[in-house]
Parts: C-alpha cells; sequence; structure tokens
C-alpha cells in the first residue's frame, strides 16, 4: 500500500483531486511522519492535529460533494512561525512574542487556505528570522534530517526539515538573505525565493521590509510551481506587490531547456569562495542540462562586496527600527547573536540607509548587463562549502572570528539576490562528502520564475537527488 | 541617538562595524547615485527587466 506521504504534493492532490486518496489518509500519514521525526529534527513548534484532521475531514465531504477548491485541496502543509494566523500564537521563533497571538492572518495562509490547503501547525526557525543555521536558542535548534549532527540552514529551518523528512508536502518559509534557499539547499528540498513584489508579505512577521521575500520548500519543482501560482500576485495589503499577472507556472514546465542559453557561476573568491567539491557538483549539473540542449556557458558575476555591505545597511537599520523598542526594554529576551546583528543598525545615518535603498536599481541593472547579457538564466551554488555542524556554527556557545566567519559566508551567494530582487531557486544536485545534501541555485530575469521552473523540472526528470528520503 | 545603552567595548566594536558599511555605501554611491534617483526606482526597473514572454 502507498504511504501517501511518500507522494510529492502534485501527485497527492492529483489523486485526491480524482478520488483515488483522502485528505484524512493523507493527513494521518504525515502525523505518523512526525511521530517518527519530530524528535530527531524539531521541526515542530506547534502540531494542530486536531484541527488538521478536522480541516481534512471537511475537505473530503466537500471533494465528495463534488467542490474542489483548488490545486491544494486536501493536502497537508505547515509553515515557518512568522506567518499570521488570527487568534493562534505566532512566535516568530522567539522568546519576546512566545504567547503572542495574531491579529489577523496573513494574505499567504488566506490563499492556501483558498486553494485547500490542511494547515498541520506551526515551524521552527531562526529568532526573528536572524540566522543562517536554523540555531534557536528559545525553543532549541532545528535539526537535519540527514544527519542530525548538522546543521537545517535558516532562517526557515523547520520548513527544511520537515518537507525533507515527508513530514509534510510543502511549506512556506521566508527569505531576507537566503532564509529559503538555504534551508532548501542543506535539507535537500526545493526552494523559491520570487520577485521581489511577486507574493505579499502582509501578515508575515519581518526581517526586514525592503528585502523579505515569501516562498515555499516542496520537494519537487512542480510541486513548488503549484504552490507559488497558488500564493503570488497583487495583495492591496502590500503596496510593495505587482499588479502583473500570475502565469501558470506548471503550463510550461515541461517545455525542457533545449536552447535556453545558461551561464555558469563558480566563484573562486570574493565573499564566498567555492569549496571545489560543491564546484563539483555544479559542474555535474550543469552538464547534465547540457545534454538536455542547454548552451551552458561560463557566466561573469559582478563584485558583490558593495551590494551585499548596503543589504547589510538595509538589515540592520530596518531591524533596529522595529526592535529598537524590545531591545532597550528587554535585551535579555534576545539570543546574543540576534541582537547584536542588529545593534549596528542604530549607528547608521539615515542618509547611507537611504542610498543603500537608491543603490538597489542601480545594482539590478548592473547585474542583468554584467550577468545575464545573452544568457536565459544564471547557475551557482547555494551554499559554497560542505554543511557544517550545528556544534560548529554555534555562535551562542562560541562566537570566536573563525565561527562568525563560518555562518557569515552561509550567505555570500544568497544574500545579493535579496538586494537584486530577482528570482532564485534552490533544487537538490548531490551529497557532500559527508552525506549532506547540495543545493544548485538558478537566478533569472525579474518575475521570471517560470523559466527557473523549467530548467529546474528538466533537472530534476535527469536526476534523483530529489527523490531521495532520509532514514 | 536614541538606543539602547552600550559598554565602551562594544561601542568599539560598533564603531568598527559602521564604518565598513557607511564607506562602502558612500563609495557606491559616490560612483552611481545622481540627484534624481528615488529608492522607487528599483520597483520600476523590475517591471521594466521583466522578459516580454514570462518563462519562454
Amino acid at each position: 500500500m502507498t504511504d501517501l506521504a511518500l507522494l510529492s504534493l502534485s501527485e497527492l492532490a492529483d489523486a485526491i483531486a480524482a478520488r483515488k486518496a483522502t485528505s484524512l489518509a493523507a493527513t494521518g500519514a504525515c502525523l505518523a511522519r512526525i511521530e517518527a521525526w519530530q524528535k530527531r529534527t524539531n521541526a515542530f513548534l506547534r502540531l494542530e492535529k486536531d484541527n488538521a484532521l478536522a480541516q481534512a475531514r471537511v475537505l473530503d465531504a466537500e471533494i465528495a460533494a463534488g467542490k474542489r477548491r483548488g490545486p491544494l485541496h486536501g493536502v497537508p502543509m505547515a509553515h515557518k512561525d512568522l506567518y499570521y494566523r488570527k487568534g493562534e500564537i505566532s512566535t516568530a521563533g522567539s522568546a519576546i512574542r512566545r504567547e503572542w497571538r495574531a491579529p489577523f492572518t496573513a494574505t499567504v495562509l488566506e490563499r492556501l487556505d483558498a486553494a485547500g490547503a490542511v494547515d498541520l501547525g506551526f515551524l521552527n526557525m531562526a529568532e526573528f528570522a536572524a540566522g543562517p543555521t536554523g540555531h534557536n536558542v528559545h525553543f532549541g535548534h532545528c535539526r537535519n534530517p540527514w544527519d542530525q549532527t548538522r546543521v537545517t540552514g535558516g532562517s526557515s529551518s523547520g520548513s527544511g526539515a520537515a518537507v525533507a523528512a515527508r513530514m509534510i508536502h510543502g511549506s512556506l518559509g521566508s527569505d531576507t538573505g537566503g532564509s529559503i534557499r538555504l534551508p532548501a539547499s542543506a535539507c535537500g528540498v526545493v526552494g523559491m525565493k520570487a520577485t521581489y513584489g511577486r507574493v505579499s508579505r502582509y501578515g508575515a512577521a519581518a526581517r526586514s521590509w525592503s528585502l523579505d521575500h515569501v516562498g515555499p520548500l516542496t520537494r519537487t519543482v512542480r510541486d513548488n510551481a503549484r504552490i507559488l501560482k497558488a500564493i503570488a500576485g497583487h495583495d492591496f495589503n502590500d503596496s510593495t506587490t505587482s499588479e502583473r499577472a500570475v502565469p501558470d507556472y506548471e503550463a510550461g514546465i515541461a517545455d525542457g531547456v533545449a536552447g535556453l542559453k545558461i551561464g555558469l557561476a563558480l566563484p573562486k573568491d570574493g565573499l564566498a569562495p567555492l569549496d571545489p567539491e560543491i564546484g563539483t557538483a555544479v559542474q555535474a549539473a550543469a552538464d547534465a542540462l547540457g545534454k538536455l540542449g542547454a548552451k551552458i556557458s561560463p557566466a561573469t558575476l559582478p563584485d558583490f562586496t558593495a551590494l551585499y555591505r548596503s543589504a547589510e545597511v538595509i538589515v540592520k537599520a530596518e531591524a533596529a527600527a522595529m526592535h529598537r523598542l524590545w531591545m532597550e526594554a528587554t535585551p535579555e529576551l534576545y539570543a546574543n547573536q540576534v541582537r547584536t546583528r542588529a545593534e549596528a543598525g542604530f549607528f547608521i545615518p539615515a542618509t547611507h540607509y537611504i542610498d543603500a535603498l537608491r543603490l538597489r536599481a542601480k545594482f539590478v541593472a548592473e547585474f542583468l548587463e554584467t550577468s545575464m547579457t545573452g544568457v536565459d538564466a544564471v547557475i551557482l551554488p547555494a551554499i559554497p562549502f560542505p554543511l557544517p555542524t550545528i556544534e560548529e556554527t554555534d555562535t551562542e556557545k562560541s562566537g570566536g572570528p573563525a565561527t562568525l566567519a563560518m555562518v557569515s559566508r552561509f550567505t555570500g551567494l544568497t544574500r545579493p539576490f535579496n538586494t537584486l530582487g530577482v528570482p532564485a531557486l534552490s533544487v537538490p544536485c548531490g551529497f557532500d562528502r559527508n552525506g549532506a545534501p547540495i543545493g544548485l541555485q538558478l537566478i533569472g530575469r525579474p518575475f521570471d520564475e517560470g523559466l527557473l521552473y523549467r530548467i529546474g523540472h528538466a533537472y530534476q526528470g535527469t536526476t534523483g537527488f530529489h527523490e531521495k528520503v532520509p532514514v | 541617538m536614541d538606543h539602547p545603552k552600550f559598554d565602551d567595548k562594544r561601542l568599539a566594536e560598533i564603531k568598527a562595524e559602521v564604518e565598513v558599511l557607511n564607506a562602502s555605501v558612500a563609495k557606491a554611491a559616490k560612483e552611481r547615485l545622481t540627484f534624481d534617483d528615488e529608492p522607487a526606482t528599483f520597483a520600476s526597473v523590475m517591471e521594466r527587466e521583466a522578459p516580454k514572454e514570462i518563462g519562454k
């Protein structure tokens, strides 16, 4: 008998629509996986078992009555604990908001509800989405299903771990400097940071208003495309959202890559020098796409140093503004590394903050000119080194320069694309010498998520990394 | 300035960090920005630079 928890999101949704499976059985299968994996991963902060089963029963009754809400009807999901649901606790991974209840529901959760998803609960994350590794001193660190001594990546740590361990079929994360793509890469799943403005941030606790992106983590590229279609689009509650129509990303996903021009970037120096082992895996991915008919050529990336530091100015200034009252009143409620990372924001002049915002248009124009001219997409690693352990990256226990340097290198190849605002997709492309996953990052032009999905889907059609399940 | 209290050691650390960030932004701004550049241009560039045929 098929374990419904092991089906992809799309397979399950289609089976429920065809009445070959029920949402109740699928939710039960996920609950069994959660029972087996929660102690090993600490992915869930709060499991809403009874609620989820009740939702599933309603959704099954609707199918029986001939009503299908949408493309996610009956599919069990769970989300990073920064998405507000009215009346429910929403911690943002913090002690400060441990008991805080949201006054309204996030737009993206409303859209998932409308598409028929079941919500199993709230997932672990870095405190206030500030941290690239998955450490959390308040609720316990999230652990990687592939090797529980190693980090999950962050800040959407629970999303990566829960999807990888097949506890849920998909999850929303958020990404300010890599927080969807890093856990996707580290846990061996697919993560999309769509174009800035593609998905509403309304009701997602902020890390940085200017750089936050909402997006899905899933097992397959097709699953990811299905969720993005459901959540993307203009929202009157988020003035940064685009009025551009949302394409049907699944419609063209199987068009292949023949004739596409893809630039390959393997940065040897700069902020995040590449470990040769990771470079070999990404080169192999490029070769696989080449065999499918894509034309691969070396890509030139601009020097990201100024861009990266501009992002730091924006994040720190905005974090200082939003956290100031709490940092004055209850600084002891923050993890040291979360508090100290924001402190410089109090001393950044408004003129420099505004200049950093003004520079974004210049940086994106330079990137498109330097790296995207003559190519349809650029590929590069997500995390440039083999995945470290939780111990090696514990900045609370060891705040030494080596630890801090390693942690800061996590975002060297992801944060620039938050400043640039262009879409970035992470897809599993291998395993490192420790058996931990490696992620391939695909970068496209603004609002060209569909092309990234097409490339990622073609790649997954010729490789099996996404089908491997942690045991 | 309106901010939490820091001891001298921490203030020195923050000062060093801020100097690097401020210098980087100041240099990038001097090299790239003109009077007419405003933050909202970013959203316009994103819309303008989207491919005509999305996903093709």
